[in-house]
C-alpha cells in the first residue's frame, strides 16, 4: 500500500515537470546575446521568479537566482509531501556534513565566519557550530558526531585540513548510502551509489595528483557496491592510466573518457548519468522515485543554469559552456 | 438445516456485491487521489480525469448486478428457496463476479492512476489513455457474463 501513499503527488509532480527547462531553452539561453538577455529569456519562463511566466526576478545575482528556485522546488515538495519530507532529508546530508567541516575549520579562524555555513540542512548551521564549539555533539546524529569529534582531534593536534575534509567527505558518503539502503527507494539507493562511486573516483584523483600514499587513501574512500575499493586504490597509486583502465572495467567504463579529460567532465558525466538512470521515473505513476527524480532533475537544471550564467558574467564562449551544461530531464 | 441452500446462496450474493465492491472502491480511490492530484494543477482537467477515475467503478455495478439478480431467485427477494445443492451452485456461481470484480478493480484503478499521469503531462492523449483502463474491463465483463449464465443456467 505504500506504493499507492504518493499518487497525488507524483500526479502533481508529473505535471510540473512540463515546466521544467527543456535542452532546446538551455541551448536559446546559451546562444543568448549576453547575461541580460538570458536573465530575459529566464523571467519569461518564471525561472528566478517564484515560476510566475514574465514575472519579476528576485535578483539579478545568479546565487540569489538559483537559491530562490532551489527553495522553490523545496516548498513544492514540502507541500506535496506534508510530514513525509523527511523522506527525502537524504539530500540535505551534504549541507550537514559542509557545515561541519565549516565549524571545524572555524575553531582555528582568528574571526567568526558566517558565511562559510549553508542553511537548509536538516540541522540548523547554527546547532552544529555550537556543538563543535562546545565540543560536545551529542545533540547530532551518531554517524556525525562520531566524525566530528574525530576530525576535531585530528584538526586540533596537526592542523591538517585536508585530511579532516577527507574524513568527514568519506562520512558523509556513508551516511549517505546508508541512509538510502534503509528506505525501499530504488532512486534513493541509486543516487547514493552513483554519488559514493564519484566521490571515490574524485578523491582518488586528487590522492594521485597529489602524492597521497596508500594510507590516506585506505581512510579516505568509502565502501561502495559498484565499485571495488581495493582495485581503486591500486590503480591510483599507479597512476592516471591505470585508473582509466580499471575504470574502463566497470559499469562506468563510458566516463573514463570524462575522467581522462577533467574533474568538471567527469562531474558532468555522472550528473548525466544519474539523470539517465532517472528518466524511468518520468512515467512511474507509483512510489516516492518519481518525486527524488524531480528533485534531481530541479538539481540538474540550476547547475546548468548556474554554468550558463557565470559562463555569460566571465564572457567564456558558448562552445565552452555548452559541454558543461547537463543533460535536461524534461 | 432447511434453509442452507439459501444461507449458500445468500452467501454467494455476498460475495459478488462484497469483493466487487472493494475492488472498485480501492480502484477508484486511488484514481481518485490522482484525479485530484491533477485537478489542483490543472482544474481544466477535471472533466477528462473524472471519466477516468470512474472506469474502475463498474466491477461493483456487476457485483450488485449479480447479487440482486441471486437474490431474487433464492427466496430473499423472490423465487423460492433453493435446495442445498442450488444453493451451492448459486454460490459457484457468484464466484467469478466477486474475485474477479476484486482483482480487475484494483488493477483497473492503477491503470487509471496511469493514464491520469499521461492525460496530466500530454492532454491531448485522451483518447489513448483511455483504452488502458478500458482493456482491464473486459476480463470483469467476462466474468460478470459467467456469472449470469451460470446464475440462470441452475434449474
Amino acid at each position: 500500500m505504500s506504493d499507492n501513499k504518493y499518487i497525488d503527488a507524483v500526479t502533481r509532480i508529473h505535471i510540473k515537470e512540463n515546466d521544467l527547462l527543456s535542452a532546446d531553452f538551455l541551448e536559446q539561453l546559451v546562444q543568448a546575446a549576453d547575461y541580460d538577455a538570458c536573465l530575459q529569456l529566464l523571467s519569461e519562463k518564471g525561472w528566478g521568479c517564484g515560476g510566475q511566466k514574465d514575472g519579476q526576478l528576485v535578483s539579478e545575482n545568479v546565487k540569489e537566482i538559483i537559491k530562490s528556485e532551489r527553495d522553490r522546488a523545496w516548498d513544492l515538495m514540502r507541500e506535496v509531501l506534508h510530514e513525509d519530507i523527511r523522506k527525502l532529508d537524504i539530500f540535505l546530508i551534504p549541507i550537514d556534513y559542509h557545515n561541519l567541516k565549516a565549524a571545524i575549520k572555524e575553531t582555528r579562524a582568528e574571526h567568526a565566519y558566517e558565511d562559510i555555513y549553508m542553511d537548509q540542512g536538516a540541522f540548523p548551521a547554527e546547532m552544529v557550530r555550537e556543538a563543535v564549539q562546545k565540543k560536545e555533539f551529542g545533540a547530532l546524529p551518531e554517524r556525525m558526531a562520531k566524525v566530528g569529534e574525530e576530525a576535531l582531534g585530528v584538526f586540533l593536534r596537526t592542523g591538517d585540513g585536508q585530511l579532516c575534509d577527507v574524513m568527514i567527505d568519506k562520512a558523509a558518503v556513508e551516511e549517505l548510502v546508508a541512509t538510502a539502503d534503509e528506505t525501499d527507494s530504488d532512486a534513493l539507493k541509486e543516487y547514493a551509489e552513483l554519488t559514493a562511486v564519484s566521490a571515490n573516483i574524485k578523491t582518488a584523483l586528487r590522492a594521485m595528483l597529489t602524492g597521497k600514499d596508500q594510507e590516506f587513501l585506505e581512510k579516505a574512500l568509502a565502501e561502495c557496491k559498484t565499485l571495488n575499493k581495493t582495485a581503486l586504490i591500486k590503480s591510483a597509486l599507479v597512476g592516471i592510466d591505470e585508473m582509466v583502465d580499471y575504470l574502463s572495467g566497470t559499469a562506468y567504463g563510458d566516463g573514463s573518457a570524462a575522467f581522462d579529460k577533467s574533474m568538471a567532465a567527469f562531474e558532468r558525466w555522472c550528473d548525466n548519468l544519474l539523470i539517465e538512470r532517472m528518466k524511468i521515473q518520468k512515467w512511474n505513476p507509483f512510489g516516492i522515485d518519481p518525486l527524488v527524480a524531480y528533485v534531481l532533475a530541479c538539481e540538474n537544471e540550476r547547475k546548468s543554469v548556474r554554468v550558463i550564467l557565470s559562463g555569460k558574467q566571465n564572457g567564456l564562449p558558448e562552445e565552452v559552456i555548452r559541454e558543461r551544461i547537463r543533460e535536461t530531464y524534461a | 438445516m432447511d434453509n442452507l441452500g439459501m444461507v449458500f446462496g445468500l452467501t454467494g450474493a455476498a460475495i459478488a456485491a462484497l469483493f466487487a465492491g472493494i475492488g472498485s472502491a480501492v480502484g477508484v480511490g486511488i484514481a481518485g487521489q490522482a484525479a485530484a492530484g491533477a485537478t489542483s494543477e490543472k482544474p481544466d482537467l477535471f472533466g477528462k480525469v473524472l471519466v477516468l477515475q470512474l472506469l474502475p467503478g463498474t466491477q461493483g455495478i456487476y457485483g450488485l448486478l449479480i447479487a440482486f439478480i441471486t437474490l431474487s431467485r433464492i427466496g430473499i427477494m423472490g423465487g423460492q428457496a433453493p435446495t442445498t445443492v442450488q444453493g451451492l451452485l448459486y454460490l459457484a456461481a457468484c464466484l467469478p463476479m466477486g474475485f474477479v470484480g476484486l482483482g480487475s478493480g484494483i488493477h483497473q484503478g492503477k491503470a487509471s492512476v496511469a493514464a491520469i499521469n499521461l492525460v496530466s503531462k500530454k492532454e491531448d492523449q485522451f483518447g489513448k489513455a483511455m483504452i488502458f483502463p478500458a482493456m482491464v474491463e473486459t476480463y470483469a465483463i467476462l466474468a460478470l457474463l459467467i456469472s449470469i449464465l451460470s446464475i440462470f443456467g441452475i434449474k
